[in-house]
């Protein structure tokens, strides 16, 4: 079954269509992964035009979201998608929800930049580590998508752990400032929200990696424990 | 909590394990079968039970051998001066090929529906009853509610019920194919094939066959032999598939078309070059 092997359809027009979706795709989250870089910089350089930049590019993620979701619907309506080809449908309007929602994210941090006072920069830069963390999966994860690579996609989905450990450092540290400097309360919640906001990427990469899975293997891989996916791809 | 997990992962309610399935659940079972026109062999060691009261769909490319099997189960094929046939096909435990095994009672049994409706230049009274006459049957009360019955049965009585006494061949395409299939279901077989039933019919009469394949089988176990990959998808509960005389690959139907086992399934199924 592990042929995904987009072309060769007798109809050229049909691998055509495939192939434009899985590009668009690809440049969605090329986008997307450009738009968390940006915010991560913006934030360590206090670069509020970047930060802008981010906000802006998020317009181009939205239309390609809404772009593709047409795509697959036009495929299922002409094609009738059967096994690879419909699981490659499915995957897809899947995944681009949970990048899109990652483009949100990342506009969310840089709005913060864009609003936010020195201090509150301060706090932010604290959260370069988790957020670089949280680039890399993305990025791993689109590179697992492009080459149908469940091995990558599981390690991304086993770097979550990772993540939700971090999210747990940085809250008790936020937590330290607040009991500290009772009138930080207000800006520490804020950026709380946004720690909030990168340990929800890793559980996207996470749902993308097992969209991936689903694509090559046709197992549906949600709501199983780490150890129980990694025998089920082995 | 573990139930929620097997039922997420589990097949829906009506499929069936085609390997294990009781003599009670089967309706047919063929096994080892090998078919020869002449010196040149057409069906290589097929197995397989088809299950009662479902749709069995079986699909594969042109001269891959699914009319040959299908005509095999009410021996079609008995016609063929050059045909030879090995294995047995089982209906009730008994070998359908075995000597004492009259046609004309098996196809009783195991009623048959072609391609283009073959209606008799007759009233579309008389092609319900024609099996009937065959069988003696004269009092008209039975007669009657035979036809009433059959075209019910059929989802042709609305239409016609106020012409039975007009030429069937007066009636449209769609509506023949159902007289035909009403005609076969008048003698009750507990077996209905039904080879390409559509492939003549415009896409309206097609979704009405269609839909009344769906009924049938709460009364007939039903085999069906069709080219609209789709047609297959949409109607059948299990599915066979079939290439160059062999049984490639036979599952219920969800999971032949969301997740084939064998690549070849996945290649005809998605339309690629084999």
């Amino acid at each position: 079954m592990e042929n995904l092997n987009l072309g060769r359809h007798i109809s050229g027009q049909f691998n055509t269509d495939l192939e434009n979706v899985r590009n668009k795709v690809l440049q969605m989250g090329g986008l997307v992964e450009k738009q968390l870089a940006d915010a991560l910089n913006a934030i360590v350089k206090g670069d509020v035009e970047l930060a802008r930049q981010v906000v802006s590019t998020d317009r181009q993620v939205d239309a390609l979201d809404v772009n593709i979701d047409e795509d697959v619907a036009q495929i299922i309506a002409k094609r009738q998608p059967a096994a690879s080809d419909l699981r490659l449908m499915v995957s897809v309007t899947k995944i681009i929800v949970d990048l899109e929602r990652i483009g949100d994210a990342a506009k969310k941090l840089a709005r913060m930049i864009v609003k936010g006072d020195a201090s509150q920069q301060q706090l932010l830069v604290r959260l370069e580590g988790m957020g670089r963390h949280v680039s890399q999966m993305l990025h791993d994860v689109l590179d697992a998508f492009a080459r149908l690579d469940i091995e990558t996609a599981v390690a991304v989905h086993r770097e979550d752990a990772k993540v939700d450990l971090e999210h747990q450092g940085l809250f008790r540290e936020m937590t330290t400032y607040m009991m500290e400097d009772p009138r930080s309360i207000p800006r520490v919640l804020e950026v709380i929200s946004a720690v909030r906001s990168l340990e929800r990427i890793g559980d996207r990469c996470q749902n993308i990696a097992e969209y991936i899975v689903y694509m090559v293997k046709g197992k549906i891989v949600r709501h199983i424990s780490g150890e129980e996916l990694e025998a089920l791809v082995r | 909590m573990i139930e929620l997990k097997t039922t997420l992962k589990n097949a829906p309610a009506t499929a069936v394990d085609l390997q294990t399935l009781s003599a009670e659940q089967t309706a047919m079972e063929v096994r080892d079968l090998d078919l020869f026109y002449g010196s040149k062999q057409a069906l290589f060691g097929v197995s397989m039970k088809i299950p009662r009261n479902q749709v069995t769909a079986f699909i594969g490319p042109s001269g891959c051998g699914k009319s040959t099997l299908l005509r095999c189960f009410n021996r079609m094929n008995d016609l063929v001066d050059s045909c030879r046939i090995d294995g047995e096909i089982l209906l009730h435990g008994k070998n359908i090929h075995d000597r004492d095994v009259e046609v004309a009672a098996l196809r009783r049994h195991v009623g048959m529906v072609f391609q283009r409706p073959n209606p008799f230049p007759k009233t579309i009274y008389e092609n319900v009853i024609y099996g009937l006459r065959l069988q003696g049957v004269k009092d008209r009360r039975l007669l009657d509610e035979a036809v009433e019955q059959s075209l019910r049965g059929a989802a042709l009585w609305e239409e016609v019920k106020d012409r039975l006494n007009e030429n069937a061949l007066g009636l449209s395409g769609g509506q023949q194919q159902r007289l035909v299939i009403a005609r076969a279901i008048a003698i009750e077989p507990e077996v209905l094939l039904l080879d390409e039933p559509t492939s003549a019919l415009d896409p309206i009469s097609t979704l009405t066959i269609e839909e009344l394949i769906h009924q049938l089988k709460e009364k007939f176990t039903v085999a069906i032999v069709t080219h609209n990959m789709q047609q297959a998808a949409r109607v059948s509960d299990n599915t066979a598939f079939m290439y160059m005389g062999e049984l490639v690959e036979y599952s219920d139907t969800n999971t032949l078309f969301t997740t084939p086992v064998k690549k070849k399934t996945e290649d005809y199924i998605t339309g690629r070059y084999g």
